[in-house]
């Protein structure tokens, strides 16, 4: 099968009086149609940054994608104009964000909203727009959608603007959704609700989707595959119950004994030393290697390639490279 | 068993509500006992609004309290006198989520955490320094760090300096807000074996205040669940992780993502959480309990003793119910 998206040895720079921060280091994965892909590490990794990059929303005065390729669909993303980017952003590709009040506006009523997208995209009459709206609210299980259609985003609980966003981003028929951590600031009754939607309607609608978050648990309940990242690079990829069970690479490991759980005997919580490292001054070799308590001599010096150990399973470590 | 270092007895807050006509007003926290004993942590769990915070702040005496009371080693911060009240106030310190904003940026972190200390008639300013040394050394921080303002540190290295000066005045009981919540993995791992160590030494308390139930399992030996203001089930950790009663604490541990777990996650309720101004009649999860008859509807239940450890507020259990339960 094809990839719908592949992302080639990408590379994002930030520019500024002090250097130039490598950003995103050269990170490689594939997306494939219908798939679920959650995109974890720590903040600052640089998952808003791989997004945004997909969507050609990096900042454009101190941004530049230096190297590498983003095919969609086959086609070259990098080098695009705005205006090319216009007309994918919210057609072909959607995105839901972490905070859905940024993205609705606060002076125009639910209902305008969604109607608006929907002519804007389907080309359809106002009053089947309308109606086509109500059915979407209904789908995305708002309640009583005919009468959310009246109120504003500030009237409704975060959940519910979640809803309406997720309405939005996929009733325009788009091939993948972009989810940049969509229930972190929900409570985890509400988040299971928000989780369970985003499956069931992409499922429905064939949908691909990369989900961004910090939490392991919930790719762990809600991804088939996983990328994990750590200062920019993807370190460690393939299907969750590989990367989760069985992690090869010392960061993932190390990530995974770092947590509490919700069940079995309480063991004492490995951390890991040190802090992530600033991206101005990245340390040489693998990125890790300072914190790395397995690190070789040549981590330092050069940096590993994201290599298959297993089938579909990739991870970049000088150590796990003996092995192929 | 030795006698508890926190009561709370029917302790309720009530708030004005903004913008309503004549003294409306709404219970954040509704008729909370717990007690607390030395050397033991508990957890205080539940959603967003429920009152956990709140609840922190009475024990802090950041607010007052409406009714109810609030004895320290069993005596009531309202009843002592000015100098009494300084020193009990001192025996109870907090650490918020958010260290960035609890600590003073204009401050170094030697003053930081010497401030409570020149506050509280340490005059000797080497006996000073050597102490905040000392505390700094016990949440891991070296000499060097004495100059530096907080911008000048990461999230988990605040949290430290948090966590030093609510030692300083030899605290037996910390409230300890979300303090992990604003942080990474691998760095709420450090913290949270510091505080663990920091109990085992120096034999403290915690009010531990979380919406994470991983960590609150992690750190806590009893666990209180709060719905809209109230306490709807309580118990030692182990029990409310086995066997959780109420069915709010049901649907919360189902819908919480388990690592362990590559099932979908469950969907347990559809709705919201009410807000807290318009709480609904009787029990106040009935409209989203899957098991609420018409005596939910009409009254709140009261907490039921299951055993010394554990007890739940809801109609439909009964103590026999359990009993056969257990013994099959
Ligand atoms: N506009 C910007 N200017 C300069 N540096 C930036 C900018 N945006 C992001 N960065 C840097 O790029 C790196 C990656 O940021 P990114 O937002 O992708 O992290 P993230 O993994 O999404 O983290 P979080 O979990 O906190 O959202 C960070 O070190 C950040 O400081
Ligand atoms: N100073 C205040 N004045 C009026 N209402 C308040 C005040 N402080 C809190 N509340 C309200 O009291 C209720 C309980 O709030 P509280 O902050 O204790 O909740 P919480 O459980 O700590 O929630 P979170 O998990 O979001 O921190 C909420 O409805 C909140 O809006
Ligand atoms: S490449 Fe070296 S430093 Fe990096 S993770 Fe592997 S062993 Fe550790
Ligand atoms: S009292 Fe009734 S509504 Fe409340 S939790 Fe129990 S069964 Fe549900
Ligand atoms: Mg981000
Ligand atoms: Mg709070």
């Amino acid at each position: 099968m094809e990839p719908l998206l592949k992302i080639k040895d990408l590379h994002v720079d930030f520019l500024s009086y002090a250097g130039a921060a490598h950003a995103l280091n050269g990170i490689d994965f594939e997306l494939f149609p219908g798939e679920f892909l959650g995109l974890v590490g720590e903040s600052g990794s640089g998952k808003s940054l791989t997004a945004n990059s997909v969507l050609g929303l990096l900042p454009r005065k101190n941004a530049v994608i230096a190297k590498g390729s983003i095919l969609f669909e086959g086609e070259e993303l990098v080098g695009k104009s705005e205006r090319e980017y216009q007309a994918l952003r919210g057609k072909k590709i959607s995105m839901v964000f972490q905070e859905p009040m940024n993205a609705l506006n606060p002076a125009f009523k639910i209902g305008s909203q969604v109607t608006e997208i929907l002519k804007l995209h389907q080309g359809v009459t106002a009053k089947k727009a309308r109606t086509e709206a109500v059915r979407w609210l209904a789908r995305v299980r708002i309640p009583h959608p005919e009468e959310i259609m009246n109120v504003y985003p500030f009237e409704l609980s975060g959940g519910m603007r979640q809803r309406v966003l997720l309405a939005m981003a996929l009733s325009c028929g788009s091939k993948l959704l972009l989810a940049d951590e969509p229930t972190t600031a929900l409570d985890v009754s509400i988040q299971a609700q928000i989780l369970r939607l985003i499956r069931d309607t992409t499922d429905s609608l064939g949908t691909s989707v990369l989900l961004i978050t910090h939490d392991l648990a919930v790719v762990a309940q809600t991804c088939q595959r996983v990328a994990v990242m750590y200062s920019g690079n993807i370190v460690e990829s393939g299907p969750v119950s590989n990367v989760l069970r069985l992690p090869r690479h010392p960061y993932t490991k190390a990530l995974l004994q770092a947590l509490p759980h919700l069940d079995g005997p309480i063991k004492a919580l490995q951390s890991i030393p040190g802090t992530v490292p600033n991206l101005l001054t990245p340390p040489s070799g693998c990125r890790f290697h300072p914190r790395c308590s397995v690190a070789e001599k040549r981590c330092q010096a050069d940096r590993p390639k994201l290599l298959s150990v297993a089938e579909n399973h990739y991870v970049a470590c000088w150590r796990e490279s003996h092995h192929v | 068993m030795s006698k508890p270092i926190l009561s709370l007895r029917e302790v309720v807050k009530e708030f004005p509500i903004r913008g309503a006509r004549g003294n409306l007003s709404f219970r954040a926290v509704n008729h909370v006992s717990l007690d607390v004993f030395p050397g033991e942590t508990v957890g205080l769990v539940g959603e967003s609004g429920c009152g956990k915070s709140t609840l922190g702040y009475m024990v802090m005496d950041l607010l007052p309290i409406t009714q109810g009371e609030i004895l320290f080693e069993g005596q009531k911060l309202a009843d002592a006198s000015k100098v009494e009240r300084r020193k009990l106030q001192a025996k109870i310190q907090i650490v918020f989520q958010d260290p960035q904003s609890s600590l003073n940026p204009r401050f170094r972190i030697g003053q930081i955490v010497e401030e409570p200390l020149r506050l509280n008639g340490w005059r000797d300013k080497r006996e000073r320094k050597n102490l905040v040394l000392q505390l700094l050394s016990k949440v891991s921080l070296g000499e060097e760090y004495l100059r530096r303002y907080p911008h000048e540190l990461s999230g988990g290295q605040r949290q430290r300096v948090a966590i030093a000066r609510a030692l300083s005045l030899n605290p037996q009981l910390i409230v300890l807000d979300e303090p992990t919540s604003a942080l990474d993995v691998s760095v709420q791992a450090q913290i949270l074996n510091l505080l663990r160590e920091l109990q085992q030494n120096l034999n403290l308390s915690y009010l531990f205040i979380s919406h994470n139930l991983a960590v609150i399992r992690h750190l806590s030996s009893k666990v209180a669940v709060m719905y809209l203001g109230q306490i709807v089930e309580i118990s030692g950790t182990d029990d409310l992780f086995a066997k959780p009663l109420h069915p709010y604490t049901k649907m919360l541990l189902s819908s919480v993502p388990n690592l362990n777990d590559e099932r979908p996650l469950e969907v347990a309720v559809e709705s919201e959480m009410p807000s807290a101004m318009h709480p609904p009649s009787g029990c106040s999860f009935h409209p989203r309990c899957p098991q609420a008859s018409e005596l939910c509807r009409q009254f709140n239940p009261e907490l039921q003793r299951v055993n010394d450890l554990h007890w739940v507020s809801c109609h439909n259990f009964t103590q026999k119910e359990e009993e056969t339960k257990g013994d099959a």
